[in-house]
């Protein structure tokens, strides 16, 4: 006998893998391979997921290269992880890897990667709907970087009567949506009013599901439409609720509302911190935050570390002996605003008493007085340790 | 420190020489040679030469009239205690001894040392270092004519700088600097100013500019590759962009191609399916329209040959009128013809007889010439025979004759004028003259000697005048008398007038000789004989013609002018004959030109005939064929119909298409060509495209950009940070040179107070020195007097003011140097004041004496010592050094 009731299925929706993203910010080449590699290597945990849940399909929705043109390398590699999965991995291009002609999509480069090392790797015509055994995939990619027509305008002339009336279809698509859109998803290459998706209520009646790619962070945009964001953190988060490092484990039956659990899958964490040190003493607390932070990884984070305030000349020394340990346990330590020099710290007071060098002295408090109000440039700060330095150098 | 005396012994012109040092002014006075400067230079070797010092130094000390080696004993007070210094130079066995009233003596090296202690210089001159010794204690050792020089000119050396700031600072300007919170420089403080300075000038030249190979340059110089780096980088990515971007269009257009010519090809499609029935049709409406004008044409050419024939028959017609017309034009012309002859052959006869009539009247003329002329001849026959019995006397012989009668005449009366005429006037007895007698009354011309006989046999021999003279007169006279005679008979006449009228006879008869052969002239004489009998063949020629035109030989001839006026009447008619005839002739010209017309004209009409004719026969045959063909017009145009209905729903699909295909549609093959070409223009370009796509792609061009985005970054990181730091050294050494400037300007301020305070003694109230300038390197520079508002540099200043605002300067640094040498100094001046004039005097003493007071040991050295006597006494002593005797001063 068989059942009326549709089937409910799971199908897991990644986006944004980005692989190949070079990390030129990162100045050691081996940190910039490493992050690279994690890129790659996340697919494997997307896989092992894709297995604990059953999943009927992995959908990508956009943006698995980080370019058009990805290197062949790449491409292999990504064909292999993929090939590793054991169900149909349903992808489309984005803004990034846009399917155009002269794109990896229309290379024989990867139609015979796929061939060889991942089958079941599926990459749907454009605007043709993919009918798999227990699911229907609408694909809206790009075939361009920058397309003012709506992704997923071809939906609305779609004739939904031709679909299978039980499998659940799911839109697969790649984009801003109305009200979130443009230089809030991608802001290292903000696309502008190009690539926003229509949301129409016409077309989402029909379907059950909306898989979306671009914004890194997982977001929920409409009952039906998620963003999943993408699988390994690739910039440091803005704001406390944007959550990255995630797939979303979605179960779909035709006609229900979809269910969907976000699973953490992501390797490499990107911590941002935001300290203000008001005295040498502060040094202490700021080295705790940062352990407990890495908890003793090494080679596995990346720092934003945002630091404000003064510190005496000793204390500026310390902070670079602390940055410089950081800086190599790090994938990367980058670093934001800067730590002035404490105007009355004990340094300058002896500087500015050398009774021995008493030009020394009336320099160092002219110097000094001026630090007082204000050196907006660190000019004056700086000064101040070049003569601490000669002062030094002189005494040795 | 302060001199007390000293004793100097052998040094050179001194054998010995000792006195001794008011503390206040001590005027050492002397002429010229009395050995002041060498007492100058002594008191300053003993000081600051080291007695074992060899060389110039101690050269210049020896004495060359005194002998032994020089030595100089100074006592003086220094530290607190009297001190006895005894030098002996000897070269290196030079020995230097000092000793204290304390008890303290030392020997050599260590008397030598203390006694730099004592004077605070770093110790005593070696004779190597010979070049050094005017330096020390320059600003209080004047030597002659150095009065004049800048003491500040040599620099910190020549005034002790080190010390005169220390006194500075210790003086009453410390609390000032203090107050000011302004710093004095401390060797430390130059330490760290240098090493600030050498880390500036590992980034920047001295003008400021980034040095090359310095870490500053090579940040700048990454910076700028870094930015190259990333704008190629850019360059390739925007490339790669671009290449997508191409092919995206290609595909796009490509697509627009392939649907355009899908279009094309159904229209062309459909053209050409339409073309048969196009051609069909048109040859169905061309055979309709073929047969319709057939029709019309056989009509048109029926009407036309009916119309041709008609004017063919009136042709006919009016070419009879014509002949007819020629004939009778004809016939007339024949009569005037015959009218013409006839009158023709009257114009002849009366011709004829007018020249008969003519030959008559020439003939009576010939005759009456002939007449006339023979009677001419007659006439000049019986002249001509007049003449021939004349004698041939013309008026040239008449002139030869009268020529030779007054030759002779001429020579008589010159005969008769040389002879001597005598007369006989009265006598009884005779005399004769030459035998011949003379009678009473009688004269007689002598022409030569003659003999005059008297009665009784007087015998006189009278000669004429002139010599022989009379001989040639009488002999010229017989000549021109032979001549005349000669002439005469010649002539055959006796004189010129008899032979006159001769001649003139002979002249009338010419005249009428020649009247005559004029009258002969006026008649044509010549051939009038021939002219006569020629005329008489003509007569007969005339009465021949005559008679062959049937007139009578022996009729007369009517008269000629009857004749004439027949001719004219016969004339006038032969002209209107000629007139008529001409007309005649047109006529039948004109008649003639008709005829031709009408005969062109009806070959015309009648090749117009068989033409329309033939035209007829082959229309006929035309239609028969189309008939055949197509079988009825009716027929015929139902075909037509048919295909009209096919070619108009043909039509409509085509329009379709062209609605579709826009303009493309009006040449579609063309078009179709232009879209293939461009289609392989598009591949080509794709393919093109694909390479750069797939070459740039390889690159890894984003990450390139991202690469040297952040090596850029990193550059000028770098580079803003050496910026930081090199604008920090700049900024410190500027607040080192600010804190310099700041204290030097009091260091100045004491030393400027003591000068003003020498200027005002030297009676320069209004006078001031301008700021003198300080660096802890350089010293005190910028020495200026300032009078007015203008300042002066010191070279400007004249010689006297020069030395005396030099000795000022001197003064003021003694007066602040001397708390460093228990509150005096000694200057020793020689001869300083040489070129100020009198009336600065009492200025200069003024100024000595505050120096004096001031706690300055003044050493005075004049070879003028009286403008200066009275403030020696008044201040100190005075010493007069004596000029050297031959044992020495």
């Amino acid at each position: 006998m068989v059942s009326l009731v549709p089937t409910a299925i799971t199908v897991l929706h990644t986006a944004d893998w980005q692989i190949g993203k070079p990390y030129g910010r990162v100045k050691d080449p081996d940190k910039r391979s490493r992050l690279r590699q994690v890129r790659l290597e996340v697919i494997d945990r997307l896989a092992a997921a894709a297995a604990a849940c059953e999943a009927t399909a992995v959908v990508v929705a956009g943006d698995l290269f980080d370019a058009p043109t990805p290197s062949p390398s790449d491409v292999s590699a990504v064909c292999a992880a993929i090939g590793r999965i054991g169900c149909p991995t349903v992808v489309i291009p984005g803004n990034h890897d846009h399917g155009g002609p002269g794109s990896i999509w229309q290379s024989p480069l990867l139609a015979s990667e796929r061939q060889r090392r991942a089958p079941a790797l599926l990459v749907p015509e454009p605007r043709q709907p993919l009918e798999l055994e227990q699911l229907v995939v609408l694909p809206c990619g790009l075939q361009q970087r920058h397309d003012s027509n709506d992704p997923c305008g071809w939906l609305d002339q779609l004739d939904w009567s031709r679909l299978p009336p039980d499998k659940p279809r799911l839109v697969l698509a790649h984009g801003g949506v109305s009200g979130f859109a443009g230089s809030d998803l991608d802001d290292e290459h903000p696309s502008g009013p190009a690539n926003l998706i229509n949301l129409k209520a016409d077309w989402l009646a029909q379907v059950d599901y909306v898989a979306l790619g671009d914004w890194h962070g997982c977001k929920q945009v409409h009952p039906k439409a998620w963003y999943s964001g993408t699988p390994e953190a690739d910039r440091f988060p803005r704001s406390a609720d944007y959550r990255s490092g995630q797939v979303l484990a979605v179960t779909l039956q035709r006609g229900a509302a979809p269910r969907v659990s976000p699973q953490p899958c992501g390797a490499v964490g990107w911590h941002p911190l935001q300290v203000t040190l008001t005295s040498d003493a502060d040094l202490n607390s700021l080295e705790q935050q940062v352990e407990a932070l890495l908890g003793g990884r090494v080679g596995a984070d990346l720092l934003l570390l945002e630091l404000s305030g003064q510190l005496s000349i000793h204390g500026q020394q310390q902070l670079d002996g602390l940055l410089q340990r950081w800086e190599a346990q790090l994938l990367r330590l980058k670093r934001r605003g800067q730590v002035g020099l404490s105007a009355d710290a004990a340094e300058l007071q002896a500087l500015a008493q050398q009774s021995d060098a008493p030009l020394v002295a009336a320099v160092a408090r002219q110097l000094q007085q001026q630090l007082g109000s204000g050196d907006p440039d660190g000019t004056l700060a700086q000064a101040l340790l070049e003569l601490h330095r000669s002062v030094a150098d002189a005494c040795a | 420190m302060r001199l007390i005396a000293a004793r100097l012994e052998r040094v050179r012109q001194h054998r010995q020489l000792e006195l001794s040092f008011a503390a206040g002014l001590t005027l050492i006075g002397g002429p010229n040679e009395a050995g002041k400067s060498t007492l100058v230079e002594a008191l300053h070797k003993v000081l600051f030469l080291k007695a074992t010092a060899t060389g110039r130094g101690v050269e210049e000390l020896r004495s060359l009239t005194h002998g032994g080696l020089p030595e100089v004993e100074l006592r003086f007070e220094a530290g607190g205690q009297i001190w006895q210094l005894r030098k002996r130079f000897a070269g290196a066995g030079g020995t230097c001894q000092l000793s204290s009233d304390g008890g303290t003596t030392l020997q050599g090296s260590s008397a030598e040392t203390r006694l730099a202690a004592l004077l605070q210089v770093p110790g005593p001159i070696e004779g190597r270092r010979i070049a050094q010794l005017p330096l020390r204690w320059a600003h209080l050792w004047v030597r002659q004519g150095q009065a004049g020089g800048d003491p500040l000119a040599a620099g910190p050396e020549g005034y002790d700088l080190g010390l005169l700031v220390q006194q500075l600072q210790q003086a009453g300007s410390a609390a000032a600097l203090q107050a000011t919170a302004s710093a004095l420089e401390s060797p430390r403080d130059r330490q760290v100013q240098h090493l600030l300075q050498q880390r500036l000038d590992l980034q920047l030249t001295t003008t400021g500019k980034v040095r090359a190979g310095s870490p500053l340059a090579l940040a700048l110089a990454r910076e700028a590759e870094a930015q190259a780096a990333l704008q190629q980088a850019q360059a390739r990515l925007a490339d790669l962009d671009a290449a997508l971007e191409q092919l995206r269009q290609i595909a796009e257009r490509l697509t627009a191609i392939d649907a355009e010519s899908a279009l094309l090809n159904s229209w062309l499609r459909l053209q050409r399916q339409s073309e048969p029935l196009q051609q069909q049709h048109q040859l169905l409406q061309s055979a309709l329209n073929h047969w319709q004008g057939l029709l019309q044409q056989q009509q048109a050419d029926q009407g036309q040959l009916a119309q041709l024939q008609l004017q063919l028959a009136q042709l006919q017609q009016q070419r009879h009128q014509l002949e007819q017309a020629a004939a009778e034009s004809s016939r007339q012309r024949q009569a005037l013809e015959q009218r013409s002859q006839e009158l023709l052959r009257q114009q002849d006869l009366l011709s004829t007889q007018a020249d008969l009539a003519s030959l008559g009247r020439e003939q009576e003329q010939l005759v009456l010439h002939k007449t006339r002329f023979d009677g001419l001849q007659q006439q000049a026959t019986a002249i001509k025979e007049q003449l021939q019995q004349l004698p041939p006397i013309g008026s040239a012989e008449v002139r030869l004759l009268r020529q030779a009668e007054q030759r002779w005449s001429q020579a008589q009366a010159r005969c008769q004028g040389m002879a001597t005429q005598v007369e006989l006037l009265e006598g009884t007895t005779q005399v004769s003259l030459d035998g011949e007698p003379l009678t009473p009354g009688e004269s007689r011309l002598l022409e030569r000697p003659t003999e005059l006989a008297l009665a009784g046999g007087t015998r006189l021999l009278i000669s004429p005048g002139g010599g022989t003279a009379i001989n040639d007169a009488v002999a010229a006279r017989q000549q021109a008398h032979d001549q005349l005679q000669a002439l005469q008979q010649q002539l055959g006449q006796p004189n010129s007038e008899a032979a006159e009228a001769l001649a003139q006879q002979r002249q009338r008869l010419d005249n009428d000789l020649s009247t005559l052969r004029q009258a002969a002239a006026s008649i044509p004489w010549a051939q009038l004989d021939a002219q006569l009998a020629a005329l008489q063949p003509r007569r007969q020629r005339l009465q021949q013609a005559l008679a062959e035109q049937g007139q009578a030989i022996d009729t007369p001839p009517p008269p000629l002018t009857e004749l004439e006026q027949r001719q004219q009447a016969l004339k006038r008619e032969l002209q209107e004959l000629g007139q008529q005839r001409t007309q005649r002739e047109r006529e039948r010209s004109a008649h003639q030109q008709q005829r031709e017309q009408h005969d062109r004209v009806h070959a015309q009409h009648q090749a117009e005939a068989g033409r329309l004719a033939g035209s007829l026969a082959a229309s006929e045959q035309q239609l028969l064929a189309l008939q055949s063909q197509h079988g009825s017009p009716r027929q015929l145009e139902q075909s037509l119909d048919v295909l009209s209905a096919q070619l108009q729903a043909s039509q409509q699909q085509l329009q379709s298409l062209q609605h579709q295909l826009g303009p493309a549609a009006s040449d579609g093959e063309l078009r179709l060509r232009q879209l293939a070409a461009e289609r392989e223009m598009l591949l080509t370009n794709r393919g093109q495209q694909e390479q750069i796509c797939h070459s740039l792609g390889a690159l890894g061009p984003a990450l390139a950009v991202e690469l040297h985005q952040a090596e850029l970054e990193q550059a000028q990181a770098d580079r803003q940070a050496l910026e930081r730091s090199t604008t920090a050294l700049q900024l410190l050494l500027l607040a080192f040179a600010e804190a310099q400037q700041q204290s030097a300007s009091h260091y100045c301020l004491p030393l400027q107070q003591a000068l003003q305070g020498y200027l005002d003694a030297l009676g320069l109230a209004t006078a001031a020195t301008a700021p003198l300038q300080f660096t802890p390197q350089q010293g005190f520079s910028s020495l200026q007097l300032q009078r007015q508002h203008q300042r002066f540099d010191f070279a400007q200043l004249s010689g006297g003011m020069r030395e005396q605002l030099a000795a000022a300067l001197r003064l003021a640094l003694a007066e602040l140097l001397r708390g460093a040498y228990d509150g005096c100094l000694p200057l020793v001046l020689d001869d300083a004041f040489s070129n100020s004039d009198p009336e600065r005097q009492a200025g200069v003493l003024r100024m000595l004496e505050r120096g004096v007071q001031q706690g300055v040991q003044v050493l005075l050295f004049s070879c003028t010592p009286e403008a200066f006597a009275p403030l020696a006494e008044r201040l100190g002593t005075r010493v007069m050094l004596e000029p050297p005797t031959g044992d020495g001063g």
